[in-house]
């Protein structure tokens, strides 16, 4: 099965919401939905803060709750992959996948109806390319690659430097690490 | 001290800030579901035991009311899918891992199971209908009474059969929920029962209300008491699981027990919907009279469709994700400390 990771440095991340941008353009994200959004974080007490700044999307998590949730099927593993996509034309809308899912990535299609999500941009991604929000990235902060391989981009930023995931405790297992 | 605000703007309609996917089509589809769960239970129960002369309306009537019943919940169900084209594709594949999946293969099973109990019961529920229907030319002697004779012969084993569904039904419909981890209102075994006691305390109370005879309504009203008494526990038990809960529960029951749904939990469910009609029904122990028995049904009735309405809600406004969409001036109080609450994040 193939591993896909997305790694995301915090330290050199400035909050530019390009990768949100590039999203909607690549991906023609209806107005006013998003697949992809950005978080500042500020953490201690005044005078003494510090913020960082988060890119968010779907964790395409390798226990992905949506999947598992999904009546029909529609909502599955890309090529065996743990890249999750919806098959719009299997799914009913029912909703069940937005209510399983933890962080809440996932939307309802306007007008169509059928659930959408980030897909790691898998048309990009079966052709040998990065997600748009990677490659579009200006301050080089976002990572993309195969944890499978030790010697892949991700595998050594996640081997040399602190990191997390977001809720880790859902037991979803989740794919987009961020570098602290 | 941590604040996580959006920088970019998340404002997918229904989902974030506060999810809204399911409304009163999901509330009704749940209750009806029980409802006829509840229904179908009696009725096979009234069958099986040979209670057919102590119990006409739960023998007959009972499980047309109930396919009635199932069918406006279904057309609720199917107003609330959203991309309704696809609806056959529920009947294209079983899904193990998604108790969604599991439900629309027991509705399949239910409605014939149900509808050929309700033919059963047709001649002895609705005496005008079956004559004129059996006095069809060509099809009424040759197929529908050969059909409604087939149906009586054989209502024992369709009894059980309803028994089983039904049972399936109503505990479905609270797994159905329980299932979504990522809901912490939700996320508790104790909906199965709870909604399956529910369920049948709803169809005892519109045998209640449908019953001729007062033998009946006094039968079914006693039911009914001991089904609230399980209900108040299983409720009771509900909210001891989430006050001992992680921090999520904690905050989704303290929205039912004294947050924007505590008037409607604890006047409406509580005491409307269990309360009074346990008092009710209590007081007619030994005899029974038509119209208290029947405000207490509808109490009950009431309440069924209270308690679906509280879950769906109340489990939609709690989930992992804490963000806000704009500044809020209550952040800059947190940030320097001084709030009410300087350390939590919750």
């Amino acid at each position: 099965m193939a591993h896909y990771a997305m790694v995301i440095d915090t330290r050199t991340c400035i909050g530019c919401c390009d990768c949100v941008d590039a999203c909607r353009m690549e991906n023609k994200v209806p107005e006013g939905l998003c697949f992809d959004w950005v978080v500042e974080i500020t953490k201690g007490r005044y005078p003494d803060l510090k913020t960082e700044f988060r890119s968010e999307r779907c964790n395409h998590c390798s226990h992905a709750t949506c999947v598992e949730a999904c009546p029909t099927g529609a909502s599955q593993y890309w090529n065996d992959s743990n890249i999750v996509v919806v098959d719009a034309l299997r799914c009913t809308g029912c909703k069940a996948c937005i209510a399983a899912c933890p962080y809440d990535a996932r939307l309802i299609m306007q007008p169509e109806g059928y659930i959408g999500k980030c897909t790691f941009c898998v048309h990009r991604v079966q052709n040998g390319d990065d997600p748009a929000c990677v490659a579009v990235c200006p301050a080089k902060a976002m990572h993309f690659g195969l944890l499978d391989s030790p010697t892949s981009e991700v595998s050594r930023l996640l081997a040399t430097r602190d990191h997390y995931t977001l809720m880790p405790e859902t037991g979803n297992k989740p794919n987009v690490f961020y570098l602290r | 001290m941590q604040e996580e605000v959006l920088a970019s703007v998340m404002a997918n309609p229904r989902v974030v800030p506060d999810l809204q996917i399911w409304g009163w089509q999901i509330a009704t589809y749940l209750f009806l579901g029980g409802f006829a769960a509840g229904l179908m239970v009696f009725s096979g129960w009234a069958i099986v035991s040979g209670r057919e002369e102590q119990a006409p309306f739960a023998a007959t009537r009972a499980p047309l009311v109930a396919l009635g019943g199932l069918a406006v919940g279904m057309t609720t169900l199917f107003l609330d899918l959203e991309h309704k084209i696809n609806v056959w594709r529920f009947y294209t594949t079983l899904q193990v891992t998604s108790p969604m999946s599991w439900g629309s293969w027991v509705l399949l099973l239910v409605m014939p199971a149900l509808a050929l109990l309700a033919i059963a019961g047709l001649p002895r529920a609705v005496p005008p209908l079956e004559r004129w229907l059996e006095g069809l030319p060509f099809a009424g002697p040759r197929i529908i009474a050969p059909v409604f004779r087939l149906c009586f012969a054989w209502r024992r084993p369709l009894a059980a059969v309803n028994i089983g569904l039904g049972i399936a039904l109503g505990i479905y419909t609270g797994i159905l929920l329980s299932a979504f981890n990522a809901r912490p209102f939700w996320h508790s075994a104790l909906l199965g029962p709870l909604f399956l006691i529910s369920g049948l305390s709803t169809g005892a109370a519109a045998i209640v209300l449908g019953a001729g005879e007062p033998r009946e309504r006094h039968l079914f009203g006693r039911l009914d008491l001991g089904l609230i008494a399980v209900e108040m526990a299983l409720v009771g038990l509900f909210v001891i699981d989430m006050l001992n809960g992680n921090a999520l529960q904690q905050a989704a029951v303290a929205r039912v027990l004294n947050g924007n749904m505590s008037s409607l939990f604890w006047f409406g469910f509580i005491g409307l919907g269990l309360g009074v009609p346990a008092v009710l029904e209590a007081a007619m122990w030994r005899r029974a009279a038509a119209p208290i028995a029947m405000a207490a049904a509808l109490l009950v009735l009431g309440g069924g469709y209270l308690l679906r309405h509280i879950v769906v809600a109340t489990g939609q406004q709690t989930s992992w994700t804490q963000l806000h969409n704009q500044f809020d001036p209550a952040l800059l109080e947190r940030l320097r400390g001084d709030g009410p609450d300087p350390d939590g994040r919750f």
